[in-house]
């Protein structure tokens, strides 16, 4: 399963709280795709829900890591390092 | 400039051919982006994965490069309408896969086109080297509608309505519009939370904003984590999707062929032989089936595209060869129908014609198909069997054998020059004959033809 490492900075606690939409001054995206201003929308809409969910999983999986030791690390894990 | 006619979109570089190979040339523009790619240990890592075409660079042919690269050069390139399902769920599942990892590194996919990914020893690789560039912690996913349109509706719909949606991906070249993809998949997709956030929702919020009045590039915020959750969730749904295989006409067919065993392996003997005396490297088997034949090229380390116009028989090849290190690659084609010419000019993607040409054709089984079936002259047959391949492997299927008789039951026998006799002066404009055997235990005669 996964191993100790965690390369996030886990403030989960703010992001979990984190709701809200902030105006930030992004750099412009340089990429060529237009996908629409809808695209964006929905992503902020479930990032907040979807991004919990994730990091719940991330804790879970680091509190089974501690417990099953350095062994139980599962090489086709991209969560992991 | 001599680009290829499918690479135009990216500023950031393109595809050109020179002396035969494919290189691709990093803009001036891009510097920044392959510098991370290369130096923060992505590219290495994405390697190790399987997950990338791996290059060497090269000295620059144009004066705007920064940097050129000769990837991995392909031996023949495949289109996602020509997968099967779990084909295109193994692309989905390792594009999702590299975006995961690469933004570990400070990068994303600027794109999540379908076509970017290339089947490898079956393996999904992405080819398109440029599509990483730097991610800034904030920004929303630029390829995320892409994704949806070019993986998840088609996969969707392929599960919950009908295999063959698969087909739509060459009427629309940028993915099954979402939309659309709303309104085919089945109401009760609507409570499933994947489904609706990614595609219903998705789609709603797209025709509602496409007056673009919302600023969302001042506005989008999305935390690194809130991106990792999405793409989590999307491999999750990615995974569940399932096709339940319905047999179809070919799901059983070597159980029902009219061959002893002997027979079977004196024809596989008699087949080896033949795909020997060309010396190919690479080989197209069409009608492929199960892959029996394909198998026998394959396992003489020739490249062999085992084309098959059945969505369960290309599943099954290749739920059972992703798990070897076969050269063969399953695809799905209806030699009635190949794949077309399209996009810009209906040059972007390829029709199966000018992939070619192979340097062997395998036929076995198959002419009755297309002669009788198919009403297709034999003259017309042998033209376009020349146009794809050097040499051709072909077996004769005369009236008197029972899968002809079945096909002549319920209709007039309309084809006088459907004989021996007819197949070998048609053939013989278009080839000059090497040579022939009877198939043992049947009334089939195998032929190895030179293209003239």
């Amino acid at each position: 399963m996964l191993n100790l490492q965690n390369n996030y900075p886990m403030n989960s606690k703010k992001q979990l709280l984190l709701l809200l939409f902030i105006i930030a001054t992004s750099s412009p995206i340089y990429a060529y795709l237009d996908p629409g201003s809808g695209s964006f929308i929905i992503q902020m809409i479930i990032a907040g829900v979807l991004g919990g969910f994730y990091a719940l999983k991330l804790y879970w999986q680091r509190l089974v890591g501690f417990f099953k030791g350095p062994n139980g690390v599962d090489e086709n894990d991209d969560d992991a390092e | 400039m001599n680009n290829i006619a499918s690479s135009f979109r990216d500023p950031s570089g393109f595809i050109f051919k020179r002396d035969g190979n494919f290189y691709r040339q990093i803009n001036q523009k891009a510097q920044a982006d392959y510098d991370r790619l290369m130096d923060s240990g992505l590219y290495q890592k994405l390697i190790d994965k399987s997950l990338l075409i791996a290059h060497e660079e090269v000295e620059n042919t144009y004066t705007s490069a920064y940097k050129t690269i000769k990837p991995t050069q392909l031996s023949f390139v495949s289109y996602p309408y020509e997968w099967s399902f779990s084909q295109l769920k193994d692309a989905a599942y390792a594009t999702l896969r590299i975006q995961k990892i690469a933004l570990k590194y400070g990068m994303a996919l600027k794109d999540a086109s379908a076509f970017n990914i290339q089947f490898v020893k079956n393996k999904p690789v992405l080819i398109d080297t440029l599509s990483l560039e730097c991610y800034n912690e904030g920004e929303p996913w630029i390829a995320y509608k892409q994704f949806c349109q070019h993986f998840l509706a088609p996969l969707a719909l392929m599960s919950y309505k009908d295999i063959r949606i698969s087909k739509l991906s060459s009427v629309f070249i940028d993915g099954i519009p979402l939309d659309m993809a709303s309104t085919l998949l089945p109401y009760k997709t609507k409570f499933n939370f994947s489904i609706a956030s990614h595609i219903h929702w998705h789609a709603k919020t797209q025709l509602k904003h496409a007056d673009g009045k919302v600023d969302t590039k001042k506005k989008a915020k999305i935390s690194k984590t809130g991106m990792l959750g999405i793409i989590s969730n999307l491999q999750s749904i990615v995974k569940k999707l399932q096709w339940k295989m319905n047999d179809t006409e070919w799901g059983d067919y070597y159980n029902n062929t009219n061959y002893s065993d002997d027979a079977f392996e004196a024809k596989k003997a008699l087949v080896t032989s033949f795909i020997e005396e060309t010396n190919a490297h690479t080989l197209w088997d069409l009608g492929a089936n199960d892959g029996t034949f394909s198998g026998l090229a394959a396992d003489l380390g020739i490249d062999t595209l085992a084309f098959d116009i059945d969505p369960v028989a290309v599943e099954k090849n290749y739920l059972r060869l992703k798990k070897t290190d076969s050269k063969m690659t399953p695809l799905l084609i209806d030699l009635t129908n190949p794949s077309g010419g399209l996009g810009w000019a209906n040059k972007e993607r390829d029709t199966l014609q000018d992939r070619g040409k192979t340097d062997c054709v395998m036929a076995l089984a198959l002419i009755h198909h297309l002669s009788i079936s198919n009403n297709v002259p034999l003259d017309m047959l042998a033209e376009y069997f020349a146009s794809l391949g050097n040499y051709l492997i072909i077996e004769f299927v005369p009236k008197g054998d029972s899968k002809v008789d079945i096909l002549l039951t319920t209709r007039e026998d309309i084809f006088p020059n459907y004989t021996l006799e007819g197949f070998e002066a048609s053939f013989s404009n278009f080839f000059t004959l090497v040579k022939k055997e009877p198939v043992a235990g049947s009334k089939r005669t195998l032929y190895l033809y030179k293209t003239k």
